[in-house]
């Protein structure tokens, strides 16, 4: 994949290059935000969480630079930042987040008056059904289905086998379904 | 409802505009941050010397909290992780958990590899 004129390669490169890094960092912002945005903002649901966790994981990521020694790609590098953030902020947040202890219809009543939701009651659905799940099982599930990730790379991503991702996005589609069965 | 009718459904929005203020808010906030990060060198070192007991302390941790919950009963009667959703009853006749509870608390129990993510960061080997 190529962006203005440059590839990952070529951008890890000019990271290494002191004259060249703030250029070459602004090129992985333009070309990642959207992407570990939504990401985040499919975990945290809020625009304002997502909106801050995305800015923090992009100034981790510039501030631990020089540590990026170019053997994984820039994308794994920052996924991995952006998951660490979301999942310490969701344990910090646990008493202002929906879990599984949450009441039921709390993530679908909390996403039908933001105004950043427009989808309609199957959709608020959906994501409390998701929002149920166990952090690692969501964040399996939301990057194959969502986002149409490989296994090979969720796995280089979460640090875990293909297999276990497997499994975790299977039980993960088998419990959505069936809570929006038991909705139906 | 079915699942894949939502596939690619974005029922979530943003601000107008927001993608370009967000990559300048960024980039503002880079240009005022240094490229280095600020973690004391010989912290980070003398926790690396540590990191692979605490490692294998918390993974020991781990195999004895499943053994402890009763994972142990359902391996021995001879059933799959993959078999999602069955209610396993061991020889005893107790009750023991259910596959997805097994795969859980599988996945949550085992971390994400943040020792290796720690070396990457600190280029710590």
């Amino acid at each position: 994949m190529r962006d203005n004129g440059y590839n990952e390669k070529e951008i890890a490169a000019r990271l290494k290059d002191e004259s060249l890094r703030a250029a070459a960092f602004s090129l992985i912002v333009n070309r990642y935000s959207q992407q570990i945005y939504w990401h985040i903002r499919r975990m945290v649901l809020s625009h304002d969480d997502a909106n801050d966790l995305v800015q923090n994981t992009f100034v981790k990521a510039w501030t631990n630079i020089e540590k990026f020694r170019g053997e994984s790609q820039i994308s794994t590098w920052l996924y991995r930042i952006a998951i660490n953030e979301t999942l310490n902020f969701l344990a910090k947040n646990t008493g202002n987040t929906v879990s599984l202890d949450s009441p039921e219809g709390a993530v679908a009543e909390m996403l039908e008056s933001d105004t950043h939701f427009n989808g309609d009651r199957a959709d608020a659905l959906l994501q409390e059904a998701i929002s149920r799940l166990p952090d690692k099982q969501r964040l399996a599930f939301n990057m194959k289905y969502y986002e149409n990730m490989k296994y090979e790379e969720m796995s280089k991503i979460l640090g875990t086998s293909v297999g276990a991702l497997k499994a975790s996005y299977h039980i993960a589609v088998k419990k959505i379904e069936e809570y929006l069965s038991d909705k139906d | 409802m079915r699942l894949e009718d939502y596939k690619n459904r974005q029922p979530f929005s943003t601000p107008d505009g927001y993608f370009e203020e967000l990559n300048r808010k960024i980039i503002e906030a880079t240009s005022k941050a240094p490229a280095t990060s600020d973690t004391p060198a010989k912290k980070s070192i003398r926790l690396g010397m540590y990191a692979k007991w605490l490692s294998a302390a918390a993974m020991l941790a781990i195999v004895c909290l499943i053994a402890f919950n009763g994972i142990g009963d359902k391996q021995a009667a001879g059933s799959t992780i993959l078999a999602a959703g069955t209610e396993q009853t061991s020889a005893d006749g107790t009750e023991s958990i259910t596959d997805e509870e097994f795969m859980d608390n599988l996945l949550d129990n085992y971390p994400i590899d943040d020792y290796t993510f720690y070396c990457y960061l600190t280029e710590y080997e």
